[in-house]
């Protein structure tokens, strides 16, 4: 597809009055092969930043993030159980920006118009793109459950974005009483991250061991069940005891009413539960920049091509983590930047008028049950008949030594370094 | 040579075109016979009766399937069937029911073996016929997966939810049951690496002071400990018996006092 | 009934190949796609674990870049054929790659600035 340069020049000059010269944007360069923005710097976006900027240097690459330090959800549960401090779980920019030659614009993208291909930020600005890569995570859903609102969250905290509902969860923890029970609520598929509320309850039961022995954890889930069940059950037994318990949906776990000021929950069945601390987990749904580009559908959720990503509603615009349909891919960090490799060679690709090359994507999570036992999940995706298809993968042996969970939690700190470094570093 | 090989390609495609889209586009419901006899070579209208599944689902062995068929009380749906065509056996569950339930609204949970599409046909007390349909694509297969719930479980203990009270007398209000059992299709493979028998629950039924108010014909594509919402609409106070049996004749039944809202 | 049965499975059967071949059709007449995961792609996955740089990060997982291809090739395919006893998830992932790709891959990561 050839690129209109009368249009391009226009929309330059456009943005160049609009004030994006002011907000330290230079006019976009003639000979560069076109503009890509990418709207969210997370695991997907940061990465496909980056991937286009190696794989075509003279592309002009715009990354759209409101945060100066992002606050990755991985590892966020180390830092609930005190096996990491808040501040290690933060990244920032100034890399991608100074060395690999990212344009970061640390603005909210509030809508797009694919028609004109703009992208509009919060400040009213106009920034054009030749191909918009969306990478905006989750939103939560404010209306799927009874009583768990906004104001709710500040009680009963979800900490499933990272940053100050973390802080927040970490501190109810530490405040309540030895004896005190952790409750927490999950719900059906799909969600961000399968197996974290799973690593969560051993976070929390880790230091409960240590500061509170008497305390209890106890899991209602609106599944029957869930990623790495038998491991996590497993690992929960032998380090923690009956310290956690978990309830599934015909178990009577589906949670379908909370309240906030009794910190009580009620379930389908009409049990009622009352906690200590409560981490509601609600539904999710498509970050808002997706749900407004009008590329999600009824079900919240961004459906793709299977091959590059790019939406299967609006033409020209990519979007790749966790706000994509990419089952049997799950929604993890892993995917999101397996995703924006591919994604970043297809928008290329398209720029330059050639067919996609072919993909494959990776995956693996690792889940920490204590400090040096982990337990993982990989997977390796190809495009088969135009879908994608797990073509090898597992997750870790039931039957293995102390040793080789301790390997796995070594494994996932190593992960955690070259991920982010990789990503964010220099 | 390439651009000849296109040109025929295009030819062929071109020709095949109307008979393909027609099979594309035919309803599910014709695609196949299995409603045949109860049709009687009726033609369904298509706004009688609405379902809603998940898009895609990540875990075939539990399909949350809702279906919406309406206000009972002045005329309204009889029988309402589930077929899941891409399943190794069609056919999902019947539900027969009585206006006394007030609404025709359901919600439960199937397996899908495949992606594929779901469509239920009903009948109201007209003789007239509806349909609906909708497409499923599942990550994971629901049928043959292996499974760690001991071969021969017992039924469990059944469990039950309903308004108390009632809104209001005649004003429906939701019912939810679910029963504890193993739902074995007789398709997935034990621990030894041999089939596991079949064994499902067959039938369930609700009755309202002695009156049965719904039946409903389980297949083995309702879910492991099969879960079931629906609407009951009492006149007055009274008595709510749920009653399962499965195929070994084994028995589970529940009693419920149903208490309806005095209008102020 | 069992007639009954076989109608539905020849029906659906009809349904599905009809699908097929239009399916068929349409891909022959499309651009070949290219066949080769080009090996960047191929590399992006490696280095959400192993980095692209050749800094240790101390630990498990070694960096790839600037180390032997014969080396690496020979440790992926062990990986792949299950052999290697202290593998942990890198014979799940290796279980998808071709001969040419894990070669590829080998030749990439070696040429790669230490």
């Amino acid at each position: 597809m050839s690129i209109d340069h009368g249009r391009r020049r226009i929309l330059a000059a456009l943005s160049a009055s609009l004030g994006l010269a002011a907000a330290g944007l230079p006019l976009r360069s003639r000979a560069a092969p076109g503009r890509v923005v990418v709207v969210g710097g997370g695991f997907g976006g940061a990465a496909a930043a980056r991937a286009l900027k190696q794989l075509s240097p003279d592309l002009d690459v715009v990354l759209i993030e409101p945060a100066a330090v992002f606050r990755t959800c991985p590892f966020s549960n180390l830092y609930l159980g005190g096996l990491r401090s808040f501040g290690s779980l933060g990244h920032h920019y100034g890399h991608l920006q100074r060395r690999h030659g990212v344009r970061v614009v640390r603005s909210m993208a509030r809508a797009v118009d694919a028609e004109q291909r703009q992208v509009r930020l919060a400040d009213g600005t106009r920034l054009g793109y030749d191909r918009l890569i969306l990478s905006p995570g989750i939103d939560l859903r404010w209306d799927a459950l009874e009583g768990y609102d906004q104001a709710a969250a500040e009680r009963l905290p979800h900490a499933w974005k990272a940053g100050a509902q973390s802080r927040l969860l970490r501190r109810q923890i530490r405040a309540m009483d030895d004896g005190g029970l952790f409750l927490m609520v999950i719900p059906d598929n799909p969600y961000r991250c399968p197996p974290g509320p799973y690593e969560r309850a051993a976070m929390v039961a880790h230091y409960f061991r240590q500061h509170k022995p008497r305390s209890k954890v106890l899991l209602l889930d609106a599944k029957d069940a869930f990623s790495k069940q038998a491991l996590f059950e497993q690992g929960w037994r032998q380090v923690y005891g009956d310290m956690i318990e978990w309830v599934g949906f015909s178990g009577d776990g589906e949670v379908v009413r909370v309240d906030a000021g009794e910190r009580s929950v009620e379930t389908a069945f009409g049990q009622r539960h009352q906690a200590a601390v409560i981490n509601v987990i609600p539904p999710q749904q498509a970050g808002y920049i997706a749900r407004q580009a009008g590329v999600t559908d009824r079900s919240g959720w961004a459906p793709v091509k299977a091959g590059t990503f790019e939406s299967s509603l609006v033409p020209n615009v990519y979007v790749i983590g966790d706000a994509a349909v990419a089952a049997p891919m799950p929604k993890s960090a892993f995917c999101a930047h397996s995703q924006a490799g591919v994604t970043a060679a297809a928008v290329l690709a398209s720029l330059a008028d050639r067919p996609p090359p072919e993909p494959v994507w990776l995956n693996t999570c690792f889940s920490l049950i204590d400090a040096d036992y982990a337990i993982s999940i990989s997977g390796h995706y190809r495009l088969v008949d135009g879908e994608i298809r797990e073509l090898a993968g597992g997750v870790s042996p039931l039957v293995a030594t102390t040793e080789f969970r301790g390997r796995e939690a070594e494994h996932a700190r190593n992960w955690y370094a070259a991920m982010t470094q990789s990503i964010w570093g220099a | 040579m390439l651009p000849r090989i296109r040109h025929w390609c295009f030819l062929l495609v071109f020709m095949l075109l109307p008979a393909l889209t027609a099979t594309a586009g035919t309803p599910a419901w014709q695609q196949t016979d299995v409603a045949a006899d109860w049709l009687d070579g009726a033609k369904p209208e298509t706004d009688g009766v609405h379902i809603e599944l998940p898009l895609v689902s990540e875990e075939g062995m539990s399909v949350p399937l809702e279906i919406r068929g309406g206000a009972l009380n002045d005329g309204g749906l009889r029988e309402i069937r589930v077929y899941a065509l891409g399943n190794p056996e069609p056919e999902v569950m019947r539900l027969r029911m009585n206006p006394a339930l007030g609404r025709a609204d359901f919600s439960t949970r199937i397996r899908l073996d495949e992606s594929q599409t779901v469509f239920v046909l009903a009948r109201g007390v007209d003789g007239r016929f509806f349909a609906a349909e909708q497409a499923v694509r599942v990550a994971n297969s629901g049928c043959l997966a292996r499974s760690d719930e001991p071969i021969d479980a017992p039924m469990g203990a059944p469990r039950v939810a309903l308004p108390d009270p009632f809104p209001a007398s005649g004003e429906p209000g939701e019912v939810r049951t679910l029963i504890l059992h193993p739902m074995e299709t007789g398709l997935r493979e034990g621990p030894d690496g041999a089939l596991v028998p079949r064994r499902i629950i067959e039938e369930f039924s609700a009755d309202l002071d002695g009156e049965t108010v719904l039946s409903v014909r389980f297949h083995a594509a309702v879910s492991a400990n099969p879960y079931l919402a629906f609407q009951l609409a009492p006149q007055a106070d009274g008595g709510l018996r749920l009653h399962w049996r499965d195929e070994t004749g084994e028995e589970r039944e529940a009693y419920r006092e149903v208490k309806v809202g005095k209008e102020d | 009934m069992p007639t009954r049965r076989k109608n539905q499975v020849a029906a659906a059967n009809i349904v599905r190949s009809a699908g097929w071949l239009f399916g068929a059709l349409i891909f022959a007449c499309s651009p070949l796609p290219a066949e080769e995961v080009p090996v960047t792609t191929l590399a992006h996955g490696c280095i959400a674990c192993h980095g692209a740089d050749a800094t240790p990060r101390g630990g498990e997982i070694p960096p790839l870049a600037g180390r032997d291809a014969e080396v690496l090739l020979d440790l992926l395919q062990a990986y792949r054929s299950d052999g290697a006893a202290e593998s942990t998830s890198m014979h799940r992932l290796t279980g998808g790659y071709s001969d040419d790709e894990l070669a590829a891959l080998a030749q990439y990561f070696s040429e790669q600035a230490q």
